[in-house]
């Protein structure tokens, strides 16, 4: 093996099986290269990454292109002729017949004689959206172009079969199993740690964040964040080094608790002091609990109520006097537990209305705030509408959960469940 | 229309001369000129100050966390540094608080640029990146308001030329321009010092989940080379991230949450230092206040909204009241000088209203009367004497009320409510001390320990002392600290007061079961004896609740010429709050009402007349109908009414008429009212009022 790839191998561990791939497609100094080369895997496996540092390396003129932000096919081709053709004045590019007549131009200039070009389309999906041969074409760019220096490299999370396209070769990027990780993240052990532990820590870690995610560079977030805490114990001396299960059992109440802020996205710091400006510190309650207007509040359970009630039940339930209760109750309570998991249902504004008023113990007249308190609402994601177009009678669907609908009605005292059929 | 120079004929363009200044033009009413506007605009300017300090104030937290977590925010390689606000439910007013953020990053040097940018405006990845940019590379030198010069920004930076390559050469030209002394450490070290590039996302949950996270993707794969930050503004709660942003994106986020406080919070500071302030040149009358503070709470908890609907007020206060209000209402300080400024026409019109009115009526000095009805400058004198004493009044008023909201706040279950305001507006809507909620409040202080009650009255005292007036109140305050001496010598031995009935003396033969238990439970009261401290505090309750009270907290609207300083519910109601159907209905049904024609005066509702427009006829026609509507029947109807002749068959209708009828149908349809019907032939279905929803 070349030394340059041995080096990478190192720093990449776990790929080498793809650095010989691309080893023998580009082969260093070679003039003629494949038409066009697909990469696929799963998100943070190191395609690009890899695949950049290899050419790089190995001496090719590398062209990397991350294609959303191509949002038009003009930024898209500025930038590629930009960096194929440096030149001094501003590059103008209008549409793919342009970009290939001026490639014959700059090659008849001599351009792409001494190193060999690669261009990398990274996270290729995103140029469907622009139009459906944008990728046929950069697969027959080197045809097209006769520049047989230069090459097309895909880059993509979608699996070649979703694109119209025959490339020359394919090379898939796996995912990273346990073993391969935890090779992975010897890499940034903190260097006052010693080997021992820092392994029991990362398989130990491992074995709680797989399980939510498999993304790299998460993941080596989260695991340095916590590394502190599993050496504690043993630096104050309250365990020894080798007693994994003790450490074990002292460092997983951390790593979910980092796990369940991870989910979310949202560190939460310790420090009172930095958080926030009130006085309380914010806990995931008060993140959880939000204040509506009062007249918002009923609307809101009221939508609750119209989408998870049939309407042929509103008559029994909204009514003073409903009659008597028939007793079907088997069959219905069958229905109802269906129906609570078909989700919620459509209805329409004249319901709503009709509901409000009927949970309402106080008059309302109906003026134009009051109507868009349910604009505001739909605003708030916690309504949806349903349609479009239909003004005279519009319909929405209630996207709140229970457990939101039901805090929200606490804070008014009022009972949900008394209203719903299960 | 201006003449060419050129020799051939020919077709020119003549660019339209912009017009310099938009507002001058646009304004089409200019009220400088009278004087009640003038005196609206001293008391208003005044008050949109206080507004903004207080404003200022209370976010004051929130931004100071926010521009040092902005500007110490160290990015790495992978994640977007991000701030989460959660800015609580109303979006109108958080625009202040992000153009606000806004114009502290400018100034504090913090960041480089800053976009605000709204959902609206961002529909796809496109809109977004170039609006974005444009924000971020405008100077922040231009006007703070985003939609009037949206227009001029265009004209110096295309939309094409928004894109992030250009931001980056952007951002290494101004980096290259400010000369760093340090330029060989392009380490961390400077980085964090760099200026950011702050993007704040006014309202989150609206975005397009699609077009956000292609977006935070494509800033993260700039992150290296460009100090992104971002802002969201989350109305609802954080978990409104994870539900509108994928996986992906919010891996690429680190995140941090700030708390705004809520905007009861901000209205009540709002409240407690402008509006209900001695100062304050107007007050508001309980229904009008009550009215307001409950649009806030049911409908928008929208603090502008609120400010708003009270200038509305305050505007039709000044306009209705005319000169002598605008004169009389205003601060203390300039009273004298503006009563001197009363003219005779203005003094009458004093004289007309209610309060000033029974003032006379009430002096028993028969040669008052008339001097009081007769001599304007013995009347000046007096309006001036009455002004004195009806602020001197006021200040009784609010100095009386914060008293007992100091001590009845934090009572149990809160009878008379937690806050200032619930406790103003049931003062001035009536005696408060008749209330049974008043009653209740002093049972409760009944059972106060000895330290607290020392606490409270103390504290009572001192709001006294701070008020700054030492002549008002100066009894009370005297007579408080008396009592107070005696609460704090009394000891706990039991004392009787009164001496004891001989329980024998009453002893009747009871009747029921139930009679002798409540001759019981009397006798267990009469005997029971109390301490020295419970007289001391019975008598103290007893002066402050009963004597004090009731004295000074009079609402001030029976004084004379309340009405100068007082805003009264008139139609506020139905300005601040609009009704939807009634307003229509009535333009259609009664056109008089607001044309205020004399030709289309109806004194039946039913009533249709000639004279009004062909929509207010086909409407009131259309109202007799069910919920389908056969067109013949109708053209036939509205030919009877405005020709006043019977047709007898189609041929027979005046073309024009029918024109006029098919108008007026189509403007129908626009407005909602009717739509062609699929059901049967040449019907319309009725939409509202009582049609079908079909």
């Amino acid at each position: 093996m070349n030394p340059k790839i041995k080096f990478l191998a190192e720093q990449f561990p776990c790929r080498e099986k793809e650095l010989e791939q691309l080893e023998s497609l580009f082969s260093e100094n070679s003039q003629i290269l494949p038409e066009s080369v697909f990469i696929y895997g799963q998100p943070a496996t190191g395609k690009t990454s890899v695949t950049c540092e290899y050419l790089k390396t190995t001496g090719f003129q590398l062209v990397h292109i991350s294609c959303i932000e191509c949002y038009t096919s003009r930024l898209l081709l500025d930038q590629i002729l930009g960096s194929l053709v440096p030149s001094e004045s501003p590059v103008k590019c209008d549409n793919f017949m342009d970009l290939v007549h001026q490639l014959k131009v700059a090659r008849g200039q001599g351009f792409f004689k001494e190193r060999s070009h690669v261009l990398v389309l990274d996270g290729v999906e995103h140029l469907l959206n622009l139009s459906d041969v944008v990728i046929q074409f950069f697969a027959k760019l080197q045809e097209l172009t006769s520049i047989y220096s230069l090459s097309v490299v895909f880059i993509s999370r979608v699996i070649p079969e979703k694109f119209n396209v025959s490339p020359t070769v394919v090379v898939h990027f796996p995912q990273y199993s346990k073993d391969d990780l935890a090779k992975i993240f010897k890499i940034f052990k903190p260097s006052d740690i010693n080997d021992e532990l820092y392994s029991t820590y990362i398989s130990s870690a491992l074995t709680v964040f797989l399980r939510t995610t498999r993304d790299v560079m998460e993941m080596k977030n989260l695991i340095l964040k916590n590394v502190d805490k599993y050496v504690e114990p043993v630096i104050r001396g309250d365990s020894a080094p080798s007693d994994v299960l003790l450490l074990w059992r002292l460092v997983t109440p951390h790593l979910r608790a980092s796990l369940n802020s991870a989910y979310l996205g949202i560190t939460l710091e310790d420090e009172p002091s930095t958080v926030g400006n009130d006085p309380e510190l914010i806990t995931h309650k008060r993140l959880k609990a939000f204040d509506l207007p009062y007249y918002a509040k009923y609307f809101l359970i009221a939508s609750y109520l119209a989408s998870y009630n049939s309407p042929k039940h509103d008559r029994r339930l909204f009514m003073k006097n409903h009659g008597k209760q028939r007793k079907q109750a088997k069959k219905e309570k069958a229905k109802s537990k269906v129906s609570e998991l078909l989700g919620p249902k459509a209805f329409s504004l004249d319901r709503l209305l009709a509901i409000f008023y009927a949970i309402m113990e106080e008059k309302a007249s109906l003026t134009v705030n009051l109507m868009s308190q349910i604009a505001s609402l739909v605003e708030l994601r916690l309504l949806a509408k349903m349609g479009d177009g239909n003004i005279d009678n519009p319909k929405f669907k209630c996207l709140a959960g229970f457990d939101c609908v039901a805090a929200v009605a606490d804070t008014l005292g009022f009972n949900v469940r008394k209203y719903l059929l299960d | 229309m201006d003449s060419t120079v050129s020799v051939s004929r020919g077709c020119f363009a003549f660019p339209a001369t912009v017009k310099g200044k938009k507002a001058k033009a646009n304004s089409p009413l200019n009220f400088d000129s009278e004087g009640w506007y003038r005196g609206f605009k001293d008391v208003w300017d005044n008050n949109i100050k206080q507004l903004d300090n207080v404003e200022g104030g209370v976010i004051e937290t929130l931004m100071q966390d926010l521009t040092s977590y902005i500007s110490s925010s160290t990015e790495n390689d992978t994640q977007i540094p991000a701030a989460a606000i959660l800015t609580g439910i109303n979006l109108p007013d958080h625009g202040s608080l992000f153009s606000r953020l806004k114009s502290r990053l400018h100034n504090e040097g913090i960041a480089s640029g800053v976009a605000i940018l709204r959902s609206t405006d961002c529909i796809t990845v496109k809109n977004t990146v170039e609006r974005c940019i444009s924000h971020l590379m405008e100077s922040p030198l231009d006007s703070e308001d985003e939609f009037d010069e949206e227009e001029e920004r265009q004209i110096d930076l295309k939309r094409s030329q928004c894109t992030l390559p250009n931001l980056s050469k952007w951002v290494e030209n101004l980096n290259s321009r400010s000369p760093s002394p340090s330029k060989k450490k392009k380490t961390n070290l400077q980085r964090s010092n760099q200026k950011k590039l702050v993007v704040i996302l006014r309202d989150f949950e609206t975005f397009n989940p699609n077009t956000l996270s292609a977006f935070i993707q494509i800033l993260s794969g700039y992150q290296p080379k460009l100090p992104f930050i971002l802002v969201f503004g989350i109305a609802t709660t954080l978990s409104a991230i994870d539900e509108v942003l994928p996986h992906s994106s919010i891996s690429r986020l680190s995140l941090k949450a700030f708390q705004a406080q809520p905007s009861v919070y901000f209205l009540n500071n709002t409240l407690n230092k402008v509006f209900l302030t001695p100062d304050c040149p107007f007050q508001l009358s309980g229904k009008l206040f009550k009215f307001f503070t409950q649009v806030f709470l049911f409908y928008d908890f929208s603090v502008n909204r609120f400010i708003q609907g009270v200038k509305y007020c305050v505007m039709e206060h000044y306009r209705v009241g005319g000169t002598p209000t605008s004169l009389l209402c205003c601060p203390e300080a300039l009273l004298k000088g503006r009563v001197d400024q009363l003219a005779h026409d203005d003094i009458e019109h004093i004289r007309r209203l209610g309060s000033f009115r029974s003032y006379v009526e009430s002096t028993k000095d028969k040669q008052k009367q008339i001097k009081l009805l007769s001599d304007d400058t013995f009347t000046k004198k007096e309006i001036l004497k009455l002004m004195t004493e009806l602020r001197l009044r006021i200040k009784e008023f609010y100095l009386a009320l914060s008293l007992l909201h100091h001590i009845v706040a934090q009572l149990p279950q809160y009878p008379l409510g937690k806050q200032l305001r619930e406790l103003y507006a049931v003062a001035m809507s009536k005696d408060i001390w008749v209330t049974a909620e008043y009653k209740e409040c002093k049972q409760l202080l009944g059972f106060l320990s000895k330290d607290e009650l020392v606490e409270k009255t103390k504290s009572m005292i001192d709001i006294l002392v701070e008020s700054g007036d030492s002549s008002l109140m100066k009894d009370e305050e005297k007579q408080l600290k008396n009592l107070l001496i005696a609460v704090e010598d009394a000891g706990v031995s039991k004392v009787t007061r009164s001496p004891m009935k001989s329980p024998m003396k009453n002893l009747t033969p009871v009747k029921s079961r139930s009679e002798l238990r409540q001759k019981v439970v009397e006798l267990g009261i009469g005997k029971k004896s109390k301490t020295a401290y419970e007289l001391a505090r019975e008598d103290l309750l007893n002066y402050v609740m009963d004597e004090m009270v009731p004295a000074k907290l009079r609402s001030f609207t029976q004084a004379p010429l309340w009405e100068i300083v007082t805003l009264v519910e008139s139609e506020a109601r139905y300005r601040v709050v609009p009704r939807i159907r009634a307003p229509i209905h009535t333009a259609l049904n009664n056109p008089a009402h607001y044309l205020m024609c004399e030709c289309c005066k109806i004194v039946d509702d039913d009533e249709i007349l000639p004279s009004m427009p062909d929509l207010c006829i086909a409407y009131k026609l259309h109202l007799e109908s069910g919920s389908l509507i056969n067109m013949y029947d109708w053209l036939q109807s509205f030919n009877v009414l405005v020709s006043g002749k019977q047709a007898e068959d189609e041929e027979d209708i005046d073309l024009k008429i029918q024109a006029r009828f098919t108008q007026a149908v189509s403007e129908m349809e626009f407005l909602g009212f009717v739509k062609s019907s699929k059901k049967k032939a040449d019907h319309v279905a009725r939409l509202t009022w009582g049609g079908s929803t079909t």
